[in-house]
């Protein structure tokens, strides 16, 4: 179950940042979460990317090969209409855990 | 779609894995750069990124691995996951799985019997050329006058080959002499290894010329036959053996394998040459050319056939005749047989359905007690999708076990079947009954369908739980009120199949209880039957002399005053068809009663000796019996059966009309001999099918018309079965030539006759019984659960001062309510049933009350039972105990 609990919760994030910033190869998007969430989620800097080529293979997002501002090789990752579904039903049941934990924690 | 791209990624593995490095490195490269602005040295920027990236190879393998995972993956994790949930409820895992292959075996088993006896490809090299030329007379199939069949060969081009096999007995001796009674077949050369494609396992198929006279004792053996009478004799190419008292060549074995199934055990060539006048009728069957479709070829026959017809002199209604070009195939089952194997299908399908009904009924019960632990699943993210996924895996795993248990289960019931109904493998002759590939085929569909079936709507019902409510109802799993009537429906509905089911064979069972004390107008015990044929006739060219009525007269007497001779036989008769043995009917009129030339009266007229009516036990219902007295001197008479008297002198004296055999021509005149109608006897069962229905008889004297071609009946003091080979062999011995055939004890012909049925009624029986078992646990489970699920409130109800009778009588009440709907529904559907199977039974009406209130009786009873061991322990609840667990 943590496993897919982090599974989840990275996708959601990968998803999140896409969606922020558009177009965005895999460093930068692990450079993102990083700065967005002030360092607090700190993951392995490669399991970012089994999460993007499954997100991937499921359609959710859409990579090319393009060039970096230092002119180097990289795979830009860019997020597709089932995606964006999928990014608000990730955001959705994010709320309802936090809910849930939330109610949770009180009666416990 | 994501699955096809992962299949394309699984061919393109090379490419893909460079580019998963390229990604990786240039991640790291950008780490190792930002680092360095930052001020680290190289060597420093290089560990740092490499320490944050995680394991190098790992990452590759788990990239590639989500790249090419093919959805499989995540069944298979699904599968796993599964298969532990279930390992954690052995015991609604076991009855699940029980259920369904309980549900699959028996499915499988009569599909098997099904493939092969209706779908199965002949096993001949490219059965599909292979047709059967049938003519047809006033719509009716027949065989082929060998005329016709010679004209076919000379004049059609549809064919590669066309061949003839004679319908001609032919006899066989042993190499002891001991018994004679083989059959074989005549056929053209070439037919055995050409258009059958059989191979021969030593020797060579008939030459060419084989089959014209002078060249036509040559003979092909069967493997089975050259294996046991033959005893594999390997020098036996080049031997002789007696066919018809004459010695014949053995040039050919065929190999080992289907042909032995069944059929004749030996061929022998025969040639018709066009024009040359022949009276023979058989088969004629071909190989098409490749590319001549059956209907081009039906046509070619057709157009030659009416070109037969224009100067034929023998068949003079040319408009009655036709051709028919039909594909080889199993064709001679018993049309009783056929339908029940089709009735028996459905049924067994049923027994599916309601397997599938009580493991959706139970994934329910489990469902509503797991909504804790997927409310906790979605609540940690799981999508509806995933866990309707989940939950679709753990019910095809199920069905996937129960398959494979049910797979051998079926294999086991086809055995015992074929076993207890021997007919059965003889009647599909050409195609083995086994569980083959597209038996397997179908098992693992029928397996797939029914995971999804029972799988779907408890899958769909759980996974769509409310998160909120299930969260905060702790851990209190009450909550079914949703989920109860959809089960009380999926249990209503499994007692009406299981009603219907059980009608079924109650009506097969009423059915064959008839049949078995039906009056069959003869006593059939001690009394051995046997056909008597002449053995000194050519193959070729008929009857080679037919002696005079006189010299056949004297001779039946002889013969019957040996037989009674035999120590042991009490009394014996001669007769043309011994009962049950089938007749041949003759038009006929009665002098003095009206006549329609377009529907003449119709009898099965049959040729007996006097004692043939001591012998048998027949009684006689008025007039007399026919006398010694009665011969060829005398006036002929005649004794007509009940139905006779019924059906035509329902309101005259019988025994004072003259009835003329063969009826009237148009101008009125008698056509043949006239009879004396001397007695009446009590029906006989002479058809070859017990039905219980008798037509019209009449039984003349054989010694007032004596026939080359007999049967005998022969009553016994002792053991018939001790008799026969005493009865052989005065019978072979004797000068006349003649030759013992199909010796039979009556009382087994009336068995087998009886087979059919009781292969019917035992394997309906069995089914019917599974879906009895199968509805009981469905109902016994819908109600341990309510009783679970209320266990609260039961112990509420007793602390409030119920009785505890009061209490089981409110959860057997609640199971009644669904017994006695679904037993409603199945009387209905019962009804609908009854009129379907009604031309199939015997002596039951279209609404069987009797059956049908017994099994609805038993139904109720078993439904009480199911119930009543639920309420007992709901009375036995203790009620602090129940309340204080809440």
């Amino acid at each position: 179950m943590a496993r897919n609990d982090l599974q989840g919760s990275l996708d959601l994030l990968v998803l999140k940042t896409l969606s922020q910033r558009g177009s965005l190869h895999g460093y930068g998007i692990v450079a993102h979460i990083q700065r967005a969430s002030d360092e607090l989620l700190q993951v392995e800097e490669g399991s970012i990317y089994p999460a993007l080529h499954r997100m991937e293979q499921s359609g959710w997002i859409k990579s090319e090969w393009a060039l970096t501002e230092t002119g180097r090789n990289a795979k830009y990752y860019k997020l597709t209409t089932v995606g964006g579904k999928q990014l608000r039903a990730a955001e959705e049941g994010f709320e309802q855990l936090v809910k849930g934990v939330r109610a949770m924690l009180r009666y416990a | 779609m994501a699955l096809i791209r992962r299949m394309v990624n699984l061919f393109r593995r090379g490419r893909v894995d460079g580019e998963i490095e390229a990604e990786l490195k240039s991640h790291i490269e950008m780490r190792i750069e930002e680092n360095v602005a930052a001020g680290m040295t190289a060597e420093e920027a290089r560990r740092d990124a490499m320490v944050r990236f995680g394991n190098h190879v790992v990452m590759k393998e788990r990239v590639a691995a989500a790249d090419a995972s093919l959805g499989f993956g995540s069944f298979w994790r699904n599968v796993r996951f599964a298969l532990r949930q279930l390992r954690r409820s052995p015991g609604f895992a076991l009855t699940a799985i029980l259920t369904l292959a309980l549900g699959i075996g028996p499915t499988v088993a009569i599909f098997s019997i099904i493939w092969a006896t209706f779908f199965a490809p002949l096993s001949y090299p490219h059965p599909e050329q292979l047709v059967l030329a049938w003519t047809h007379y006033k719509g009716e199939r027949s065989s082929t006058l060998a005329d016709v069949y010679a004209q076919y060969a000379a004049q059609s081009r549809s064919f590669e080959r066309l061949d003839f096999e004679s319908w001609r007995t032919l006899h066989l001796t042993n190499p002891d002499h001991t018994e004679d009674e083989t059959v074989g077949l005549p056929v053209t050369p070439g037919n055995v290894t050409k258009t059958m494609g059989l191979r021969l396992a030593m020797g060579r198929d008939f030459l060419p010329d084989e089959g014209l006279p002078g060249k036509d004792h040559v003979v092909i053996l069967k493997h089975k036959v050259w294996i046991d009478r033959y005893h594999s004799d390997p020098n036996i190419i080049g031997k002789y053996i007696l066919i018809q008292d004459q010695p014949y060549l053995v040039v050919g074995v065929v190999q080992a394998g289907p042909p032995d199934r069944a059929g004749v055990p030996f061929m022998v060539p025969v040639i018709i040459p066009p024009g040359v006048h022949s009276s023979d009728f058989g088969n004629v069957i071909g190989r098409l050319k490749p590319g001549v479709t059956i209907a081009q070829a039906q046509a070619e026959l057709s157009l030659i056939d009416q070109r037969l017809l224009a100067q034929s002199t023998e068949r003079k209604d040319p408009q009655s005749w036709a051709v028919s070009v039909e594909q080889l195939h199993n064709d001679w089952l018993d049309h009783k047989l056929e339908r029940n194997l089709w009735l028996l299908l459905a049924s067994v399908g049923l027994v599916l359905l309601i397997a599938c009904t009580n493991v959706a009924n139970l994934l329910l019960a489990r469902g509503s007690m797991r909504r804790q632990e997927i409310a906790v699943r979605a609540a940690l993210g799981a999508t509806r999708r995933q866990i309707f996924a989940q939950l679709l895996a753990e019910s095809l795993t199920l069905a996937l076990i129960g398959g494979a248990i049910g797979i051998p289960l079926g294999w086991g019931l086809m055995k015992f079947s074929l076993a207890i109904f021997p007919e059965l493998a003889i009647q599909t002759a050409e195609t083995v009954i086994e569980i083959n590939l597209p038996v397997l085929v179908f098992a693992f569909v029928m397996t797939l369908i029914a995971g999804v079936l029972f799988g779907c709507a408890p899958g769909w019902q759980t996974a769509r739980v409310s998160l909120s409510d299930t969260l905060k109802q702790g851990s209190r799993s009450v909550g079914g009120h949703s989920r109860t009537p959809v089960q009380a429906v999926l249990v209503t509905a499994e007692i009406a199949l299981a009603l219907v089911l059980l009608a079924g064979a109650g009506m097969a069972m009423h059915s064959f209880w008839n049949l078995s004390h039906i009056d069959l107008g003869f006593a059939a015990d001690h009394v051995v039957t046997g056909y008597l044929q002449p053995r000194n006739t050519a193959i070729r060219g008929g009857v080679a002399h037919v002696p005079s009525t006189e010299e056949m007269a004297v001779r039946n007497r002889e013969l019957l005053a040996q037989i009674r001779a035999v120590p042991g036989v009490k009394d014996a008769a001669l007769c043309t068809n011994p009962p049950l043995h089938g007749f041949g009917t003759v038009s006929l009129a009665i002098v003095g009663e009206p006549y329609d030339q377009a529907h003449p009266p119709i009898a099965d007229l049959k040729l007996v000796t006097p004692s043939y009516f001591h012998t048998l036990g027949i009684h006689i219902a008025g007039g007399r019996i026919l006398e010694e007295g009665d011969g060829l001197g005398s006036v002929p008479v005649v004794v007509v059966n009940e139905t006779f008297v019924r059906r035509y002198l329902p309101r005259t004296d019988p025994l004072s009309k003259q009835i003329l055999l063969g009826g009237q021509d148009s101008a009125g005149h008698p056509s043949s001999l006239s009879l004396q109608i001397v007695g009446i006897f009590h029906d006989v069962m002479d058809d070859e099918h017990v039905t219980g229905t008798v037509q019209p008889e009449a039984y003349v004297s054989l010694w007032q018309i004596p026939v080359p071609y007999l049967s005998f009946v022969a009553r016994t003091a002792i053991d018939p079965a001790a008799v026969t080979s005493a009865l052989r062999r005065t019978i072979q011995t004797d000068a006349q030539g003649l030759t013992l055939n199909n010796v039979e004890l009556m009382q087994t012909v009336v068995d087998n006759q009886r087979a059919g049925d009781r292969f019917g009624m035992i394997l309906f029986g069995s089914f019917a019984g599974v879906a009895l078992l199968l509805a009981a646990v469905g109902i016994y489970g819908v109600m341990a659960f309510w009783v679970v699920q209320r266990t609260h409130e039961i112990g509420l109800r007793m602390a409030l001062g119920a009785e505890r009778r009061s209490v089981v009588f409110l959860v057997v009440r609640k199971g009644m309510n669904m017994a006695i709907a679904g037993i409603a529904l199945g009387l209905l559907a019962a009804a609908v049933l009854g009129r379907l199977l009604h031309s199939t039974l015997y002596g039951v009406g279209e609404l069987d009350i009797d059956s049908l209130v017994g099994v609805a009786a038993l139904l109720l009873g078993v439904a009480v039972f199911a119930c009543w061991l639920p309420a007992r322990r709901s009375a036995a609840i203790d009620p602090m105990q129940a309340l204080r667990n809440e």
